[in-house]
This record gives structure tokens, sequence and C-alpha cells, in this order.
């Protein structure tokens, strides 16, 4: 699992947005703005960490049931790896 | 969120945080045609003008700082843009910025090559002006009646290949009578057209001239509509393309007194008597040459990009703004949310901010005769 090079990560006036650099979908129009959740597992994907890794620092960092947080993390990853954010 | 929704809102967040969220380069004042009405020409063979274009590398140092700063969107203009052989380098690089770009072209110039560029590293539109519907159209107006077929193929050549295509039209008395035939052209393919029919004199042609108000009939130069004409073509343009139940309110609002409802409008809205669009708070401009400014259609305030860098630049540009302020009789007028006055057409037509635009308030006048003769027809 590792960050494409077909986005750029920007932070613009506190939104963090990925904007494609060859070119975009009708779904994601110009860019994707992430939250909190989704910026947080990028940044960690970034840091070359698996998926394992990232669902414990998400159950250090926030007061969540696993459950819900390896769900979120799953739909998360799907959705990078749908729209060719991670390979 | 939609889209629209969510630029409108991340605008307005940037302009309260001073942050210079949208800019247009200006890489070149020349262009390949030579349309009488053009507000900025330069031959595309002149060489002094040439000489004070900025380089590719200081265009791509810019875009750099400026996108350290917030610049998110980017839109490349001219003159004609592609004239500039660098075109595809200055392009690429600052898509690889991270830089949301569009294009303002003429279309003339875009070969297969272009072509296959926008295609593999996609803008986010292109914006091609056509100006007419014939090769005498195009004689007439832009002195080229080879450019229509040029003009013409790009179109198709982009919409093949996927490129999100906008048409815009610069209405002039040259050119008004094919402007439904190409709102056809434009319908067919389901492609966005924007009508233009206010032209703004030649404000930046020398940027050493007097601006003295434009005396219609009197100015030996003067290529654009009257403002009576400016009008008509407007009032026949929206009667043919915008939502019927629009044209019904704005009529009746008319004759019966009441304050026009708001449109759409390019430039955004801020609640201040200040200038209210996004010039100068969360957009920029900078010319062929280096200066910066809030809107391409001013020629101050101005700041070189050479002498403070950009950053200053734009925070010097921002603090100007705040003298910008629109002309009293605009602020409390009933057309005000229709009328296409704004600061740098108020500066072009009486060479003042707040002097009230004299073009833009006869064919308001004029406008508004005919949304009440319309009105007492239904």
């Amino acid at each position: 699992m590792q960050i494409s090079k077909n986005y750029v990560l920007r932070t613009i006036a506190g939104d963090n947005l990925l904007v494609p650099l060859g070119g975009s979908s009708a779904e994601t129009k110009g860019m994707i703005l992430l939250n909190e959740m989704s910026l947080f597992v990028y940044e960690s994907i970034q840091k070359g960490q698996t998926e394992d890794e990232i669902l414990s620092r998400i159950l250090y960092e926030y007061d969540v049931e696993v459950s819900h947080a390896a769900a979120d993390l799953s739909e998360i990853i799907s959705e990078f790896t749908k729209l060719g954010i991670i390979e | 969120m939609k889209y629209a929704e969510y630029v409108n809102r991340l605008f307005a967040k940037s302009a309260k945080m001073g942050i210079p969220l949208s800019g247009t380069f200006e890489l070149t004042a020349r262009c390949n045609l030579r349309c009488r009405m053009c507000y900025i020409h330069r031959e595309e063979n002149d060489a002094e003008i040439k000489t004070d274009e900025l380089s590719s590398e200081e265009w791509l140092n810019i875009a750099k700082e400026a996108q350290q700063c917030g610049m998110l969107f980017l839109l490349l203009t001219g003159g004609e843009p592609f004239i500039r052989p660098d075109f595809e380098e200055i392009y690429r690089r600052c898509r690889e910025l991270g830089i949301i770009v569009s294009i303002n072209t003429n279309g003339t110039m875009l070969g297969e090559k272009q072509v296959e560029l926008l295609k593999n590293f996609p803008p986010q539109r292109v914006n091609i002006t056509l100006y007419g519907a014939s090769e005498a159209t195009y004689e007439k107006l832009c002195r080229s009646g080879g450019a229509f077929e040029r003009a013409y193929r790009a179109v198709e050549l982009l919409t093949e290949a996927g490129v999100p295509v906008k048409i815009n039209y610069s209405a002039t008395p040259y050119n008004i009578g094919d402007l439904d035939a190409v709102v056809r052209f434009a319908n067919e393919r389901n492609l966005p057209l924007q009508a233009a029919t206010y032209m703004f004199p030649p404000v930046r042609a020398d940027e050493n001239s007097e601006i003295l108000p434009c005396e219609i009939g009197e100015c030996e130069t003067c290529e654009r509509f009257t403002p009576e004409e400016s009008a008509a073509a407007r009032w026949a343009h929206e009667l043919r393309t915008l939502d019927p139940a629009i044209i019904e309110k704005r009529a009746e609002a008319v004759a019966l007194n009441m304050d026009i409802p708001p449109a759409e409008t390019e430039c955004g809205d801020i609640p201040t008597e200040r200038i209210r669009c996004r010039a100068g708070a969360a957009a920029f401009w900078i010319t062929y040459n280096g200066q910066l400014r809030p809107c391409g259609m001013m020629r101050e305030p101005s700041a070189s990009l050479s002498e403070r860098g950009f950053s200053a630049a734009w925070n010097d540009i921002r603090a100007m703004r705040e003298n910008i302020m629109v002309p009293a009789k605009c602020t409390a007028c009933r057309f005000r949310n229709i009328c296409e006055a704004c600061p740098a057409v108020c500066f072009a037509e009486n060479g003042r901010f707040d002097a009230e635009p004299t073009f833009m308030c006869k064919k308001m006048d004029a406008y508004t005769r005919l949304a009440a003769e319309y009105h007492k027809r239904r």
C-alpha cells in the first residue's frame, strides 16, 4: 500500500484537498476534500504504515470501538484504492 | 456538499483569511488575431513587447510562491497563450504543483500536439472564444478569415478528446448577427456558452494613455456597441437562453419599479460597500510583464513582482483594494444586482473607481426599457 503519484495534497484555509494530476473524473470534479480521519489515514500510508499499524494508531489516538475503527479504515482504504489515491 | 457550493465556501474563507486562492497569469499580450475591440492586443511578432514578457522560469517561480500562499485555481490567458512555445512547460509544471488550471484561448493555434497534451494532462476547462460563425465574420472582426475553421476544429478536437470546453462569445457590431448560430453550435454539443455583450474599452492597449469617458459616436477608434446596442444584444440573448421564469420576474420587477432580483455573475459577492468581487481579496491577476493587480481590466493598483516578491505584492494589493470604493449611486441602484458595472468598469469608462460608469448607466436604462416593453406586451 503506497500513495500514488496521481494526486498532490494541498492544505488551503484549513481544508485538506487532493488535486488530481491526470485529470478528474465526474466523481471527483476537480479535487477530493479529506476529512480528519481520511487525512490521518493518508498521512499514515505516506509514512509507510500497514493497515494493522494504522488501525492501532487510530485506536490509540481516538476514543473509538475497534469494530467501528476497523470498518471506517477499511472503507477509507477501499475508496482510496478506487480513486487511485493509493496503489 | 456540491462542488460549486464548496468552492464558493472556500472563496469566502480565503477572502476573510487573505489567501490568494485564484490567480490569472497573462502569459502574453500578443495574439495571432487582430480583433477590433480587444482591450489589450499586441501583434504576434511585436519584438519590444516580447522582451518584456516573463520567462517560463519566472512564471514557474511565481507559481511556486503563489502556491505556497494558497493559490489553488489558475487561469492561463493572454493575448493568446498558445503563442508561447513554452506554454506546454508552464502548463505542465503548474499542474504538477497541484494547481487546478483553466485556459483561455481563441483556439486557432491548437493542433494535434496541443490537444494530445490536454487530453493526457487535462485542465479544469478550456474556454474557447469564438468570434463568429463564418469565415466572413472572422475576417471582418479578427482580420483573419482562416481562423474560423481552425477555431471550430479546436472545439471538435478537444471535445472528442474528452477535454472540458466552454464557449465564450464577445459580441460586437461586427459579429452580433452570428450569435444565434454559435448558440446552436454550443447546444448541439452540450457545451456551456457565455456571451459578453459589454466590451471594455482598450484600457490595457496603452497603459500611459489618459482615460477619457468614451463618447460613443465621437470616438474614432471605438469598435464596440453603443450602450443601447449592448443592451439590445444582452436582452435578445437572455430571451433566447435564460429560463423564461427569470425573464418574467425581471420584466415585472422593472415595470413595477422594484429591486431587480440577482443573477449569477462571475465575480463572487462579498457584502461590503467596498469593491464587491473577489479581485484583490481572494483573486489576483499577473500581467505579462510581472505586475500584480486585483483584476486584469485594472491598471491600478499594481505591485511589481520583481521588486516585492509574490507574498509582499499580494499583501500590498490586498491593502490597496481596501481603498477602492464603488460609486455611491451604484450601492443604492435598483439595478445593482444585474448591472455589469464594477470598479474596473468605472475606472475603464470614466477614469475613477468611484465614478458612475456612464456607459453602463445608459446600457441599463436601455435594457430596462426593453424589459418594460416586454412586460407590457405580456
